[in-house]
């Protein structure tokens, strides 16, 4: 996929607008075919600013001839300038003011300030994407609008330029070989992508999305697009997948993923993209909550593609040692905390889980005795400074054998460090932890069995990330086995590939892989009449095989593949 | 089942009985349409080696062929050419019609088909890039028609001949994917299919005595 080249677009739009200019032609002295060799701006020719600095200039205008009075003119200026008013009304952008790495829900609570703030004003909001509120507002209201110390700016709505970009990962699995076919018998069923929310997706329609989608939020607040994960994954699914149906299904809770499986299971959907991952959602054998909602997919002949999760540099699994008798395991005979790197305001996330979940019966889990705590330390740059603990009660029924402390952060990259206590252990436990947002592999880390629920599932396909240019295993990519002794990944696909939705931040992860792998089930499930069994034996003998020959650990049956 | 063959043989023997004994070919060509079927049109070709059995009956061993146009549905067969060679016994009854050396004539008659299908190129092509083998194929089977025409005799053993013939074909087939890498295959039956042609004809007939 290319990447939007924003030279090229300046070039073109100032060659453009050197065209007009030539278009109209001299207007004074000098050679009547060509502008003069030289030309002397003076300050006479600056203009000065005029209106508030928070509003765009063309608004600030707008206003400014509202003001005076002569509607007229103001209406024809604003027409000139392709704005969109309404009566006394004008559509514009405003920009919530956030500081740099502001929490999500930060801005939804400033936003939510503003929307009230614009309807007061007379105004009422279109829609709203984190920190963008896209409203109308009353001319005559604007400069008090852009006063208001929560606005960034106001601008008029920016408009999008078709310059569709296609993932890399098209050409590289052979999913163009099939872009001049027709559906051959099939039945056509439809993929959903299902997310956390996918913002932004309304602009993409018809361009990087189908024409038109089916959507569905599970998420409690409705906000179906209350992140703009998805909107890439769907991208994606659609670059691979075109002529596919398409299902936009959010949430944001385990129960309300259950829900949204409840819904799915009778639509007429085909395959499932699922770019999430749960630390601590189940035993990593396949059972659990989680992986029951796959195995509910599968049972309704729903083909399920599961980010392998990007832990394998977050991750460490060994059993309890305790070398000096203080209750707290040694990962070596001499370190009791392992550490780890996170960037500046970011959080930090630390899930521990042992393997003695108990039978899973489809419900819950039997539950444990053996009760372990997690603790959280701090570098302050000479010592390590305790910060939280996470000390559930492990007796036998009720608490899950996890403990997970998650949301601190450091205004600076920090070092941090965690610790494992055992409260009570009668047996030979195995211990599992996964870090979250380090910036590096933390220390002591162990990369096999670092596969992320639902990808443990046998019934999920799991797809591991290989670079789209040469089908180099990504350090991060999640590798078996599981904690069942499964084989995973069974795939891997593309990652670091273009998306429109992140524009020049190219989309890595296994969150980018999955939707190459489910986009390619929708081709067979969409084009094809094979069952979702075959489908799946199928893209697994396809597969370029890499690594060691056969299914691995590292790259499963190899790198997707849909052509010859 | 004896009493058909019976009745079959004292018929022919009937016929026998007041036979102008004689053996005729025929050669013929035409232009077939397939209404009802979806198929397209296309030119038609055949040939007719007959016996007479009297001033007014005939019995012939008639063969023809013609290649039609499919433009593919979804249930039925894809896109592609559909050859029909059917071979069925005729019998035609020569009916005077008051003008000299002008007759009418109906015939009936049933037999076999060969049916062939080629599936258009460009969809084998297309999904044998994405590395899938697609075939359909149509089976053999019975065959019926019915005729009406003029003949016109040229001289005492030859004649010519136009006429309709409306050819009723009736087969089933069947369709298959196969994945080149793995050989994951599925297939079915295509029931139902029927190419049923409108033909145009125009002959020339020679009788040996």
């Amino acid at each position: 996929m290319r990447q939007k080249n924003i030279w090229k677009i300046t070039v073109g739009i100032a060659g453009a607008i050197l065209a007009v200019v030539a278009m109209i032609g001299p207007t004074g002295a000098g050679d009547a075919t060509s502008p003069p060799a030289e030309a002397d701006l003076t300050l006479a020719d600056v203009h000065p600013k005029a209106g508030h600095p928070k509003l765009d200039s063309s608004l600030a205008a707008l206003s400014g001839l509202w003001r005076t009075g002569d509607i007229g003119q103001a209406r024809e200026y604003g027409f000139k300038r392709r704005m969109e008013i309404e009566g006394d009304s004008v559509r514009v952008v405003t920009e919530t003011a956030v500081e740099p790495l502001a929490s999500a829900s930060l801005v939804h609570a400033r936003a939510s300030i503003l929307k009230t703030k614009i309807s007061q004003l007379g105004g009422w909001t279109e829609r709203q994407h984190r920190n963008l509120i896209q409203h109308w507002v009353p001319i005559a209201s604007l400069e008090t609008l852009a006063s208001d110390p929560l606005v960034k700016f106001v601008r008029p709505p920016r408009r999008p330029f078709k310059q569709s970009i296609i993932s890399e990962g098209v050409g590289r699995t052979g999913a163009d070989a099939w872009s001049n076919l027709s559906p051959y018998r099939t039945k056509g069923t439809g993929v959903c992508v299902l997310d956390a929310g996918f913002g932004g997706y309304a602009l993409l329609l018809g361009d990087e999305l189908p024409d038109s989608v089916k959507i569905k939020s599970f998420r409690a607040d409705g906000d179906h697009e209350a992140d703009d994960h998805g909107t890439a994954c769907a991208e994606i699914v659609h670059d691979m997948a075109p002529g596919a149906e398409m299902t936009l299904v959010s949430f944001d809770t385990d129960v309300e993923q259950h829900a949204a499986m409840d819904w799915i299971v009778r639509q007429d959907i085909g395959v499932i993209s699922y770019s999430m991952g749960w630390y601590n959602g189940g035993a990593g054998d396949g059972t659990g909550p989680i992986c029951y909602d796959v195995e509910r997919a599968a049972d309704n002949d729903i083909l399920w593609a599961s980010a392998a999760g990007n832990a394998a540099t977050d991750h460490w699994d060994g059993f309890f040692t305790d070398n000096d008798g203080d209750g707290f395991h040694n990962f070596t005979p001499t370190d009791e905390i392992l550490n780890f790197t996170v960037p500046a305001y970011l959080p930090v996330g630390a899930f521990l889980n042992w393997k003695d979940f108990g039978l899973w019966n489809g419900y819950d889990y039997a539950g444990t005795d053996q009760d372990y705590d997690l603790y959280l330390y701090y570098w302050t740059g000479s010592a390590w400074q305790y910060i939280d603990s996470s000390t559930n009660h492990q007796t036998g029924a009720g608490a899950w054998p996890t403990e997970e402390v998650y949301g601190w952060y450091a205004t600076r990259n920090a070092v941090w460090g965690v610790g494992i206590y055992r409260s009570r252990g009668t047996k030979n436990v195995r211990l599992e932890l996964f870090t979250y947002n380090n910036s590096a592999p933390i220390e002591y880390v162990v990369p096999a069995r670092s596969i992320i629920v639902p990808a443990d599932s046998p019934d999920a396909i799991a797809a591991g990330a290989t670079d789209w240019s040469n089908d180099a295993l990504h350090s991060y990519s999640g590798q078996g086995p599981t904690h069942g002794g499964l084989i995973k990944p069974d795939l891997t696909a593309p990652s670091g590939v273009s998306t429109s939705t992140f524009g020049s931040r190219n989309f890595y992860g296994t969150s980018a892989s999955a939707p190459h792998v489910a986009g390619g089930l929708a081709l067979f499930r969409s084009m094809t009449p094979y069952s979702a069994s075959q489908v799946r034996k199928i893209i697994q003998k396809r597969a370029v095989d890499l690594g060691e020959p056969g299914k691995d650990n590292l790259y499963g049956f190899g790198r997707l593949n849909l052509k010859k | 089942m004896k009493k058909t063959i019976a009745a079959a043989a004292a018929l022919l023997l009937g016929f026998a009985a007041g036979a102008q004994a004689g053996i005729h070919i025929a050669l013929f060509a035409g232009y077939a349409t397939t209404p009802g079927s979806g198929a397209g049109d296309g030119a038609l070709i055949g040939g007719r080696v007959g016996f007479s059995l009297s001033k007014t009956w005939s019995l012939e061993i008639t063969a023809g062929r013609w290649q039609l146009p499919l433009p593919g549905t979804t249930e039925g067969l894809s896109k592609g050419k559909i050859t029909e060679t059917p071979v069925e016994l005729e019998l035609r009854a020569h009916i005077p019609l008051g003008a000299r050396g002008i007759r009418g004539y109906a015939a009936a008659g049933a037999g076999y088909a060969m049916h062939s299908f080629a599936l258009d190129s460009t969809i084998v092509g297309g999904w044998r890039t994405a590395g899938l083998e697609v075939n359909e194929s149509v089976d053999h089977g019975l065959a019926a028609h019915l005729g009406l025409g003029v003949e016109i005799t040229l001289g005492p053993a030859a004649a010519v001949e136009i006429g309709a013939r409306y050819s009723i074909l009736r087969t089933k087939g069947t369709w298959a994917m196969a994945d080149q890498a793995g050989g994951e295959s599925i297939g079915g039956t295509l029931a139902g299919l029927a190419f049923d042609a409108l033909a145009v004809v125009a002959g020339f007939r020679v009788a040996f005595r």
